[in-house]
C-alpha cells in the first residue's frame, strides 16, 4: 500500500512561537513575504491575544500549511497538472515549471480562507533577506508568476529526514508519519487522542490532524 | 521538484517519526553529552555529512539569555547557509536561532571602525570610516589623557547582555582583563538583580536547582515571576513532559501569559504585591502548624536568639565561646570560621552555640532575648487572609489552593525568574519567597527544587585570566548612580569625575531604564563614547567611535551557561566578516593603545582555556579540557543526571549554612548613593507598596495604567531590531490592553497610540487582550528606537530603585495612553547611517 504522509499537531504543546515557520523558511530558501507555514491564534482577534474574559481566558495556536488532502480541490482545478497528488506519498505537489500562475488553486482551496500562508503567488522576481541561497540546496526553485506552497519537504523526507517544520519544533508539538500505517506514531496518536481536521465538511480529506 | 520526484523509492517512511522523538537523557556519568555516535571525532572526516543539505557541518552555540542551545551549522562557499538541531538532542533550535543567518548578514552590521563626523551631533548618523590603527590612536589618546588628568576611574565601561555570553569573547572574557588592567570604573548594569539578592539574603542559591529533566518527578511546578513559555521556550518541552507524567503547572501571574495558557492552574493576583501573598501563606503554615518542623528547627534560623535591645543575634563571643568552624564557602570550597549564633537550650536553660545544642527552644523564656521564630511569627501576624486579599486581590479559593499545593508532602519545583524582582519591592518578594520555602523545605530530592535563572550554573567555569597580572581591577559602581555622579562629579561625597565611556555590547540606551536621562545626563557629558558591537544598536548610534565586533559564527568560544549542567563548544564556521574582530582580538589589539598591551597579550587562547577549566573541580573531575571539548562538542560537568540541587541540604549560602528569615545586619546588594538607613525594614521580608505601580501611588491619578513587559519568542535583548525572519512575527511594538481600558481611554484595537509618562513617550500599537488585568498594560520588550514611530520604549521606564536591591525596576511603572495623531514622529533619516569612505 502506498504511503499517506501527514502531520499531527498537538494544540496542547504548540506555543505559537513560529519556529516551524522559520524552519520552513530557511530549509526552502523562501523569498521575502513567502511562508509555507504560518500560525493562527485561536482565541481573541489579535496575535497572541486570548478569547474569553479575564480569569476565564482561552487560547490555542494552529499551525497552518497545505493540508495535503486526499481529495485536493486544487488538483481538480489546475489546468496544467502543475498541482498533482503524488500517489506514492499522498503529498500534494506543486511543479513550478508547469505552473502558469493562474491561481485557480488559490481560489479552489478551502483552506485559503483559514489563514495566510497556505499558498504564495510570486507576482515579481523573488527577493531575499540574504544575498545567497540558504537552506537545502535540493529545495524547489522560486519562479516569478508561479504559485508555490508546502511540499512536505519532499527533498528531506526522501532522504529519511523529517519535514523542517517538524524537526524545528522546540516543543515537540508535531508528529510526522504514515497515516496508512496503523503502527506509526501518528496513527496511534490520532487513534488515542481527541482530534480534529480543519473544514472536514469541505470533503477534501486533509492529512493534517490537530490533537486537542 | 522535478529532480525530487525521481526519489519516490526512498519514501518508505520507517523510523521517520522515531528520529524526531528520540531524546538524550540516559548518559553515563561524565560522558560526553549528546549522542556521540553521530559525531565524527576525526576532523578530516567532519566535512562528510549524510544530511540532505550540502555544506560543511559545525557545532555552534547561541550564547543568548534564553537557553544557550547547541546546534549544527552548515557552510557553503564561505557562507553560513543552514542550521539544524543536533541529532538526538532535546533542544531543537528556535525561530530566533534559525534567524541568526539573516542577522549575521544584515545591513545592521558595523563593518569597520568609524568615528562620528566632526561637528555633527551624537546620534546624527554621520560617520567617517577609519582604520583600526586610527581608532586605537583616538581611543588610546583619550583614555590616557583622562587617566593622567583625573585618574583611572575617570575612564568607564558598561557591558550588557546583548553580545555573546561565551567564555573568551563574552563580556566576562579577555576584554575584562584589559579593562581590569586599566583600573577603570565599571558601571554595574544593575538589572535582574533583586530576585537573586532577596533569595540570597534568605540563603537560597537560586541556580542550584534540579535539571529540567527532573520536572517529571514533581507533583507541582509553581511559577514565581516566570514566563518560560515565551522567555525560555526550550523549557516548554520539559514542562509538557512533566505534565504528561502527571505534574501540575501552577502560575502566579497578574495576566494570562503564554505560560498561564499552558498551565493547569492560574492564580491571578494584582501586580507587585507577591511579598504580601508569601507572608500570608507563611502565617497560614505557622497558624496551622503544617510547616516542616524538623526542617525549620534544623535548617533555618528559627531557634537563633536575637537581643531584643539591639536587634542583633546573640553571639558565642559574648559568652566567652571561641570561633567555630562554619560551613564551606561555596565560592572557594574552603571551610569558614564563625562566631556562632546562640540558641536557648531547653535543658541547660541558657544560650548555647547553635551548632552544639541538642535541644534548642522555639521560644526563649529569658526576656532579654527573642527567637527568630517568635520574632518572625509576630512580624507576619498581620497577614491574615483578609489582609492578603486586600493587598493582592487573590481569591480565598486560590489562596487555599496554593497553600495546599505547597504542603511539605508535595514534591514542588519552584520555578523562579526575574518578573517578581522587577519592582521596587522585588528584593522583599524574593526574600519572602525564601522564607515561604523555608516553611516547607522542598529541596534536595528528585521533584523538589528551588531555582530560577538556571543558566548561571555555568558561572563556576572560571574566568581566571580576566584577573590581570598588574594587580589592578575595575571598580564597580551601579549604573543607577551614573547620572547623579555625572551631574555632581561626586560619589558618596568624594570627587568622582568620569569622562570616557566604553560600551561593550551594552544596551545602555533602551536595554536599560530611562533612556532620555541616560542620553542627557550620562552620555552627553562624556568626552568620548566608544561602542564595540556587531550591530548599529541605539547605543552604537550614539557613539563617537565605533569598533566592529564579530558575530558568533566568526570565532571559537565555549558557552558554559545553560539549562543543563554541560559546557558547549561553539565552533568557528566562517572568517570574520568585513573588518570585524572577535572581542578578545579587539582587546589584544586595543590593549597597547590603553597602555596595558603586555598584560593582555601575555594570555593567548590556550592560556585562557586552561584558566577556564583547570581550576574548576567539576571540570577536572569530568575530564573537560579545551581539547576534549573540541572532540566532544558538549560535556557534562555533573556526575548525576538529572542533577539534583542541594542534596543533603548543605547549600544554604549563609554564615551558618541555614535559611534565614531574620538577618540582623542586612547589606545592600552593591554600594550606591541611596539612603540605606532603614535597616529594620530589611531584617525580615516586609511588604511595602511600590512607589510607582502601587495602587495608592502619587502617580496613579495622572498615569492610571501600570506598565510591564513580556518577552516574545522572536526577540532577545535589544539586538533583534533588524529585518530578520523571526522579527516578522512580531514586527510592531505592541501594548496589550484590556478591552475595557481601551474603551475607557478612547483607543482602538490595532491603532497606533501614544504611551507616555513623566519620563518620556513612545508610540505602540494597541492590542486588545482580555487576559490583561484591568488597569494594567503589558508591552513586548526589546524594540529599538528605529522600530518606533515616535519616542522609544526605553524612555518610559524609571531609574528609581530600591536602595538595597539597587536594581532597575522595569515593571514598577505607570503610563497614560491616548490615540496618536501622527505628530512628533522620529526622524527616520537618523537611523540610516551615512558613511564617508564606505566601500
Amino acid at each position: 500500500m502506498a504511503n499517506k504522509y501527514g502531520i499531527a499537531i498537538d494544540y496542547r504543546r504548540c506555543i505559537g512561537c513560529g519556529s516551524c515557520s522559520v524552519s520552513c523558511k530557511l530549509e526552502n530558501n523562501l523569498p521575502n513575504d513567502v511562508w509555507y507555514c504560518t500560525v493562527n491564534t485561536v482565541g481573541g482577534d489579535g496575535k497572541d491575544c486570548p478569547g474569553g474574559s479575564y480569569g476565564a481566558n482561552t487560547i490555542a495556536y494552529q499551525p497552518l500549511r497545505c493540508q495535503h488532502c486526499e481529495e485536493p480541490a486544487c488538483v481538480a482545478v489546475c489546468p496544467t497538472g502543475a498541482t498533482a497528488k503524488d500517489e506514492e506519498t499522498g503529498i500534494v505537489t506543486q511543479d513550478t515549471e508547469a505552473c502558469i500562475g493562474c491561481r485557480s488553486c488559490v481560489e479552489a482551496c478551502p483552506y485559503t480562507a483559514v489563514g495566510a500562508g497556505v499558498r504564495a503567488y510570486l507576482e515579481a522576481e523573488p527577493e531575499f533577506l540574504v544575498g545567497f541561497p540558504v537552506g537545502n540546496s535540493e529545495a524547489p526553485a522560486h519562479v516569478k508568476n508561479t504559485v508555490e506552497k508546502c511540499n512536505l519537504c519532499y527533498q528531506r523526507i526522501s532522504e529519511g529526514d523529517l519535514p523542517a517544520c517538524v524537526e524545528g519544533c522546540p516543543t515537540y508539538a508535531m508528529t510526522f508519519g504514515d497515516l496508512n500505517d496503523p503502527e506509526s506514531d501518528i496513527s496511534k496518536l490520532i487513534a488515542e487522542r481527541d482530534c480534529e481536521q480543519l473544514l472536514p465538511d469541505a470533503g477534501t480529506g486533509p492529512c493534517m490532524y490537530y490533537l486537542k | 521538484m522535478t529532480t525530487s520526484l525521481t526519489r519516490r523509492t526512498f519514501l518508505k517512511g520507517t523510523g521517520l517519526a522515531a528520529a524526531g522523538t528520540a531524546i538524550a537523557g540516559t548518559l553515563a556519568a561524565c560522558s560526553p553529552a549528546g549522542d556521540m555516535q553521530n559525531l565524527e571525532t576525526d576532523p578530516d572526516q567532519k566535512k562528510e555529512t549524510k544530511l540532505s543539505v550540502t555544506g560543511d557541518e559545525y557545532f555552534c552555540t547561541c550564547s543568548w539569555s534564553c537557553s544557550f542551545c547547541q546546534y549544527n551549522i552548515y557552510v557553503r562557499d564561505g557562507n553560513v547557509v543552514n542550521m539544524r538541531p543536533k541529532k538526538d538532542y532535546p533542544f531543537r533550535t528556535c525561530l530566533k536561532g534559525k534567524s541568526r543567518i539573516t542577522r549575521t548578514y544584515s545591513e545592521a552590521r558595523i563593518q569597520y571602525p568609524m568615528k562620528r563626523v566632526d561637528g555633527t551631533p551624537r546620534g546624527g548618523g554621520q560617520w567617517e570610516r577609519i582604520t583600526w590603527e586610527e581608532a586605537g590612536e583616538l581611543i588610546g589618546e583619550q583614555w590616557k589623557k583622562t587617566e593622567e588628568k583625573y585618574g583611572p576611574l575617570a575612564n568607564s565601561i558598561y557591558m550588557g547582555g546583548g553580545g555573546a555570553q561565551g567564555s573568551l569573547h563574552g563580556s566576562s572574557g579577555l576584554i575584562m582583563r584589559m579593562f581590569n588592567a586599566t583600573g577603570c570604573t565599571k558601571w554595574d548594569y544593575s538589572f535582574d538583580n533583586a530576585t537573586n539578592t532577596g533569595l540570597t539574603r534568605g540563603g537560597i542559591q537560586w541556580f542550584d536547582q534540579n535539571e529540567p529533566t527532573d520536572f517529571v518527578n514533581s507533583d507541582y511546578i509553581v511559577m514565581f515571576g516566570a514566563n518560560p513559555i515565551f522567555a525560555q521556550i526550550q523549557m516548554a518541552k520539559f514542562l509538557f513532559d512533566a505534565q504528561d507524567a502527571g505534574a501540575k503547572v501552577v502560575v502566579i501571574d497578574p495576566h494570562y501569559s503564554a505560560t498561564v495558557a499552558k498551565a493547569d492552574k492560574w492564580i491571578p493576583v494584582n501586580m507587585g504585591n507577591d511579598t504580601a501573598l508569601f507572608l500570608g501563606l507563611i502565617k497560614r503554615f505557622m497558624d496551622e502548624g503544617t510547616y516542616a518542623k524538623d526542617f525549620v528547627m534544623n535548617h533555618t534560623c528559627a531557634p537563633y536568639l536575637i537581643d531584643k535591645k539591639t536587634g542583633m543575634y546573640v553571639r558565642g563571643s559574648e559568652f566567652g565561646e571561641g570561633l567555630h568552624e562554619g560551613p564551606v564557602f561555596w565560592v572557594t570550597g574552603e571551610p569558614t570560621e564563625i562566631d556562632p549564633i546562640m540558641v536557648w537550650s531547653e535543658s541547660e536553660k541558657k544560650p548555647v552555640p547553635f551548632d552544639t545544642c541538642t535541644d534548642p527552644a522555639w521560644t526563649c523564656p529569658d526576656d532579654k532575648y527573642v527567637t527568630a521564630w517568635d520574632k518572625f511569627k509576630e512580624h507576619v501576624s498581620e497577614w491574615t487572609f483578609e489582609r492578603v486579599a486586600e493587598v493582592c486581590e487573590i481569591s480565598r479559593e486560590d489562596f487555599d489552593f496554593l497553600y495546599d499545593v505547597l504542603q511539605p508532602a508535595n514534591k514542588v519545583a519552584h520555578y523562579i525568574n526575574f518578573g517578581t524582582g522587577a519592582y521596587e519591592n522585588g528584593l522583599h518578594a524574593a526574600y519572602a519567597m525564601a522564607a515561604l520555602i523555608a516553611m516547607t523545605g522542598n529541596f534536595g530530592e528528585p521533584g523538589r527544587s528551588v531555582g530560577g535563572f538556571d543558566m548561571m550554573y555555568g558561572n563556576f567555569f572560571g574566568h581566571a585570566s580576566a584577573v590581570p597580572s598588574n594587580g589592578k581591577m575595575v571598580s564597580s559602581v551601579t549604573f543607577l548612580a551614573a547620572a547623579d555622579i555625572m551631574n555632581s562629579g561626586k560619589l558618596a561625597g568624594e570627587d568622582y569625575p568620569v569622562k570616557t565611556l566604553w560600551v561593550s555590547h551594552g544596551g545602555m540606551i533602551g536595554g536599560s531604564v530611562n533612556s532620555n536621562r541616560v542620553k542627557k545626563e550620562i552620555l552627553d557629558p562624556m568626552e568620548m563614547i566608544i561602542v564595540e558591537d556587531n550591530f548599529m544598536t541605539d547605543t552604537a548610534r550614539y557613539a563617537d567611535v565605533l569598533l566592529p565586533a564579530c558575530d558568533m559564527y566568526e570565532y571559537e568560544d565555549v558557552v558554559p551557561l545553560g539549562h543543563m549542567r554541560t559546557v558547549r563548544l561553539s565552533e568557528k564556521c566562517i572568517e570574520p566578516m568585513y573588518e570585524a574582530k572577535p572581542d578578545a582580538e579587539i582587546a589584544r589589539f586595543m590593549a597597547p593603545y590603553l597602555g596595558v598591551g603586555d598584560v593582555v597579550n601575555e594570555v593567548d587562547d590556550d592560556t585562557w582555556w586552561k584558566g577556564t577549566f583547570d581550576d574548576v573541580p567539576a571540570a577536572v573531575e569530568c575530564g573537560i579540557t579545551m581539547e576534549t571539548l573540541r572532540q566532544n562538542k558538549e560535556m557534562r560537568y555533573s556526575k548525576e543526571e538529572p542533577y539534583i540541587g542541594n542534596v543533603g541540604l548543605t547549600n544554604f549560602i549563609t554564615e551558618t549554612g541555614r535559611l534565614m528569615f531574620y538577618v540582623d545586619q542586612p547589606a545592600p546588594r552593591t554600594p550606591s548613593n541611596y539612603d540605606i538607613s532603614n535597616v529594620e525594614r530589611e531584617q525580615m521580608p516586609t511588604w511595602f507598596e511600590n512607589k510607582i505601580s502601587g495602587a495608592h501611588s502619587e502617580y496613579a491619578d495622572d498615569y492610571p495604567l501600570t506598565c510591564m513587559s513580556w518577552r516574545n519568542p522572536s526577540r532577545l535583548h535589544m539586538t533583534m531590531f533588524m529585518d530578520t525572519w523571526a522579527r516578522q512575527f512580531n514586527d510592531q511594538p505592541r501594548l496589550f490592553i484590556n478591552p475595557a481600558d481601551g474603551a475607557k481611554y478612547g483607543v482602538e484595537d490595532g491603532s497606533e497610540i501614544l504611551v507616555s509618562n513623566w519620563l518620556g513617550e513612545c508610540v505602540m500599537v494597541a492590542s486588545f487582550n482580555s487576559g490583561i488585568r484591568e488597569g494594567c498594560t503589558v508591552y513586548y520588550k526589546g524594540y529599538a528606537e528605529n522600530e518606533m514611530k515616535r519616542g522609544s520604549m526605553g524612555a518610559i521606564t524609571t531609574d528609581y530603585a530600591d536602595p538595597y536591591a539597587v536594581n532597575c525596576s522595569f515593571f514598577d511603572n505607570r503610563v497614560k495612553i491616548e490615540p496618536w495623531d501622527g505628530t512628533g514622529a522620529n526622524d527616520e533619516a537618523a537611523f540610516t547611517p551615512t558613511i564617508q569612505g564606505a566601500e
